[in-house]
């Protein structure tokens, strides 16, 4: 009896500790040991499989370090970074969504580019200067953009040609878009003319900032301190979206019809080009979105930027070198080709092999690549998160015609600066 | 007086027929319940099945195509084999670890006596009041001084012990009859020879039950595993199914069919375990 519950101790013992850490390391003692950088990203698929072969790339030039890409989910890397920052195993860098940059910046754990840019004399001009600013803060510059896209327009061919629209002309002012998608809705069979997003959230926020911006408005002041979108342009926009649902253009539903072939038009971004060209069991084509005809050209973009968050001096040069080529014309060109991600520097968009490889392989891309340069960034700032959902809050109640346009706004205005103060 | 009879029996039958229609009545609500716990499952059987592009096409609840590529393909997106592994390390240490510890905590709670015996019982019981995100972050932190990230020992030994599987068992082991131990000790058995000689085997639902909760807690925990390791080699299946999500749109299909095929384990140890389950859940009017 005895004999039989020591086994079991001993058994319950030996099952909670094999993991324990072998402490030492033989490699270390040698000389020579290529500098090691872990780098963190949520890239996926496709893009996955694009950045592991880049750094295999890096790693096989540069035998002096070794990078190692560790791929972390997309709902898990920003959680993981926060309790890596407290416990002070943080990778060596990272590549992360853009909105998460303020927090990020100011959370103390990021490395100031500056001198490494400096030295290495980068020309920041190349860059989009919309893209830097979520870097920026004060003089410091925290990260550099890798991987961008917007959004533009999404037309369903099948469903233009039923209702006799020629999806090769496609509206270019906001008059044209409410025309076109009141003359495509066909309520009869759930065919919407011009889809919306239209529940609570980031998805409402970012969508309508576009409208915003298009016609002429900004979502904060330029000191992001206040509220900046209850104005003329802020109505018009807001009005915009009441008309096209009381004309039946577009009836409140949940996000995801144009997918569904159950909608003729769509805002949606460039990622999507590369989905729906594997999935969507309809022809459709893209085209630069629509804006007043006394408005300006505008759109929204996401996207990922890359940082260093290594403490040792010799680590964070090896990771700068890294970002340094991972950022350069060359690099990037191929990445963007491969992945179908946006250019982040204009000498890759204007870059003329790339465009023919555009027109060559996805033309659908053109628009993107040719609207990015007209990107605005969400507002860099901590709060963005709680801003855009009691924003879109409030517009949605508009959009349920519970609230009127200016009262909507009105009480926007007045929950978001409470968040900013 | 004749009277009397024939209303009894009308009594008589037309409790039966309530009998009846009350049942009647359970067995639709049973029923209903049951259609509202399994529609889920059987969607997600259904997407499992389908091929891409028809993701969003009208969901029929039962599958109408069959695209069994998108298991080979969820298998291959990622090494769930090491995933697989590392869950089962993980869930088989709990599970023992538990079931052991927690069987001997409980034999103490329920027949040794010492001072402050109630108190210790009770402050164990209040431990389970504290939500695992309050101390999610000082447990990551002790970890990390360890230097146990990316370990076994990360994954295992904080849940080597939980104060539900003591307060389970402690309830079941009062109702085993005291006059038992006394018998054995007269018999000249010591304290751990009545535990495993007399209490142990008696206890056979109760501890099934508790390796039931143990297992599901470690298969299906996401947020530890998630924050102690960083090694992709040290991931569970949880930590994988939670790649398919991505930030440029979420692989339903093959999530899917991924999901199925981590649900499976824990389908097949409830199933095993169920009587046992049942049986000491109805015993202890222990709430799961």
């Amino acid at each position: 009896m005895k004999r039989t519950f020591f086994l079991l101790s001993i058994i319950a013992l030996l099952l909670a500790i094999p993991g324990l850490p072998s402490g030492f390391d033989v490699r270390s003692a040698l000389a020579q040991e290529p500098i090691k950088l872990t780098f963190w990203n949520y890239w996926d698929g496709k893009n996955g499989e694009t950045i592991q072969a880049l750094v295999d790339r890096y790693n096989a030039e540069h035998p002096d370090v070794e990078v190692e890409n560790v791929f972390v989910g997309w709902g898990e890397l920003l959680p993981k970074l926060q309790l890596a920052v407290v416990g002070g195993d943080a990778p060596d860098l990272a590549a992360a969504d853009m909105v998460w940059m303020p927090y990020l910046a100011n959370s103390g754990a990021l490395v100031p580019l500056n001198s490494f840019i400096e030295a290495a004399g980068v020309d920041l001009a190349d860059f989009y200067p919309a893209l830097l600013a979520v870097n920026t803060y004060g003089d410091q510059i925290y990260g550099l953009p890798v991987s961008t896209n917007n959004l533009e327009l999404f037309i369903n061919q099948d469903l233009f040609e039923a209702a006799g629209l020629d999806p090769n002309t496609p509206p270019t002012t906001w008059e044209e878009l409410a025309d076109y998608a009141a003359r495509c809705a066909n309520p009869a069979q759930g065919v919407v003319g011009m889809e919306l997003f239209t529940q609570p959230g980031e998805g409402l926020t970012w969508q309508f900032q576009v409208y915003l911006w298009q016609a002429g408005g900004e979502f904060l002041t330029d000191d992001l301190t206040q509220a900046a979108f209850n104005s003329d342009a802020g109505r018009r926009a807001l009005q915009f979206w009441l008309d096209l649902i009381d004309s039946g253009a577009y009836t409140i539903s949940d996000w995801g019809l144009f997918g569904q072939g159950q909608a003729c038009m769509v805002m949606d971004g460039s990622w999507m080009v590369g989905i729906w060209a594997d999935t969507a069991p309809f022809k459709w084509t893209t085209a630069k979105m629509p804006y007043p005809a006394d408005g300006q050209p505008a759109t929204n973009m996401g996207g990922e930027h890359i940082f260093i968050m290594a403490k040792d001096e010799a680590k964070q040069q090896a990771a700068w070198d890294f970002i340094q080529w991972f950022t350069s014309t060359e690099v990037q060109l191929e990445w963007d080709q491969a992945t179908g991600f946006m250019p982040v520097r204009d000498s890759v968009a204007t870059n003329e092999a790339y465009r023919a490889w555009l027109n060559e392989t996805e033309p659908r891309l053109l628009p993107f690549v040719e609207m990015q340069q007209y990107a605005h960034n969400r507002p860099p700032v901590e709060q963005y998160a709680e801003l855009s959902d009691v924003f879109s809050a409030m517009l949605e109640r508009a959009l349920y015609g519970q609230m009127s346009v200016e009262d909507a706004l009105s009480a926007a205005e007045a929950a978001v600066n409470s968040l900013l103060r | 007086m004749n009277l009397a009879i024939a209303r009894t029996r009308a009594n008589v039958l037309s409790l039966k027929t309530r009998r009846r229609w009350d049942r009647l009545a359970i067995h639709l609500i049973l029923l209903a319940g049951a259609l509202v716990m399994v529609t889920p499952f059987l969607w997600m059987v259904t997407l499992s099945l389908k091929p891409v592009e028809l993701t969003y096409q009208p969901p029929h609840l039962l599958p109408t195509r069959f695209e069994f590529s998108n298991y080979t393909r969820a298998w291959e997106a990622a090494p769930f084999a090491r995933y697989y592994l590392n869950s089962i390390v993980m869930t088989g240490g709990i599970v023992v670890s538990q079931v052991f510890f927690s069987s001997l905590a409980a034999y103490a709670f329920a027949r040794l006596r010492f001072p402050g015996r109630d108190l210790l019982f009770l402050v164990f019981l209040g431990t389970m009041m504290v939500p695992f995100h309050v101390i999610l972050i000082p447990s990551y932190l002790i970890i990390n001084r360890l230097g146990w990230v990316d370990s076994y020992a990360a994954l295992i030994v904080p849940r080597m012990v939980s104060a539900f599987g003591i307060f389970l068992l402690r309830q079941y082991y009062q109702g085993i009859p005291q006059e038992l131990d006394e018998a054995a000790m007269i018999d000249g058995l010591g304290r751990l020879g009545i535990w495993w000689r007399i209490i142990v085997p008696l206890s056979a639902p109760g501890l099934a039950t508790l390796g039931i909760f143990a297992f599901m807690f470690g298969w299906n925990d996401f947020l530890w595993p998630l924050v102690v390791t960083n090694d992709p080699d040290m991931r569970t299946v949880q930590l994988g199914l939670a790649m398919f999500q991505g930030r440029y749109g979420t692989q339903w299909t093959v999530l899917m069919a991924g999901t199925v095929t981590a649900t499976l384990p824990t389908l097949a140890v409830f199933l095993l375990g169920q009587r046992w389950f049942i049986q000491s859940i109805a015993q202890t009017g222990v709430k799961g």
